[in-house]
């Protein structure tokens, strides 16, 4: 992993993964919203509404997957000085921002004519927010402490202590009594949801994991050059 | 096309979700996109006046 630290190394390797991330992601889009849009049936109890369901929950299962991503990537640039870890982490960081709004907005427009309301204080709602919020504190982290070693190391300690609402956001449901239904996918014994409607939700899954990655690696090299400016012009100052 | 687009008592949700998510995916994406390309062309360009000056 530790050859990939070379910014010149890792470049090329995003250079080579970017064309084939952003084809993935065109056409699992694509296909993906003709079948969430139009060739998966309705669910016999809510009817159409079901479709929400398939940009909700590729949002949802984003919105950990990519915290996960950042408190690994904090972990390694804590522990072994990764130079290129702490910008994967900073880079990461507003993409799973948006998948977690994009959860929760998503899960209130579903909840207002499933469950009567668009919001409730429940384990599995409230625990996605703090997830946002957890997001939001890590970027706030960045951009508040002028000195950038400083400031990924406190942001990355923010993001290690924060995944300790990982698991209370997966097992909130089983935890705690709440509106929000149990896991009908991702759970022992398989999933619950008919094969017509696992097809769209894969195919979706798999379009935000492809737009995940370019998304990074277009943010990591625009990071690393942004460094490298900074670098050149403190280096021009000097000069003169 | 009638057809396809509606989807029922609850349409307006429905619409909404994929009117809202796919607007902030596609912005995100162009806004990420767009500072890279911009970076990467201000680089080239410290690159060159550098090897200019050199000269």
């Amino acid at each position: 992993m530790h050859k990939y630290a070379n910014p010149a190394r890792f470049n090329r390797l995003a250079n080579a993964i970017l064309p084939w991330s952003f084809g993935v992601m065109a056409i699992a889009f694509a296909y993906g919203l003709y079948q969430a849009l139009v060739a998966s049936p309705p669910d016999y109890q809510q009817g159409e509404t079901v479709r929400i369901m398939y940009i909700h929950v590729p949002s949802a299962w984003m919105s950990l997957a990519v915290y996960m991503v950042l408190a690994s990537a904090s972990f390694v640039s804590l522990v072994w000085r990764h130079p290129l870890a702490d910008i994967a982490a900073k880079a990461s960081a507003p993409v799973g921002a948006t998948f977690t709004a994009l959860a929760l907005f998503t899960g209130s427009l579903w909840g207002k004519p499933m469950w009567g309301t668009y919001w409730e204080w429940d384990a599995r709602m409230t625990s996605v927010l703090i997830l946002l919020f957890l997001y939001f504190g890590y970027m706030a982290l960045w951009r508040s402490i002028d000195d950038q070693q400083k400031a990924a190391k406190a942001a990355a300690i923010l993001a290690i202590v924060g995944v300790i609402n990982v698991p209370i956001i997966k097992f909130s449901v089983e935890w705690w009594n709440t509106i929000h239904q149990p896991a009908s996918v991702m759970r022992m014994g398989g999933p619950t949801i008919d094969g017509s409607m696992l097809i769209p939700l894969f195919t979706m899954f798999i379009a935000f994991h492809a737009y995940f990655i370019t998304l990074l690696l277009w943010r990591m090299k625009a990071e690393l050059n942004e460094r490298k400016i900074q670098i050149m012009k403190e280096n021009e100052v000097l000069g003169q | 096309m009638n057809e396809l687009l509606n989807m029922g008592e609850h349409q307006t949700f429905i619409w909404l979700s994929y009117g809202i998510t796919f607007l902030v995916i596609v912005a995100l994406g162009i806004a990420s996109w767009r500072r890279h390309v911009r970076l990467k062309t201000l680089i080239a360009n410290l690159k060159a006046k550098k090897k200019e000056e050199q000269k």
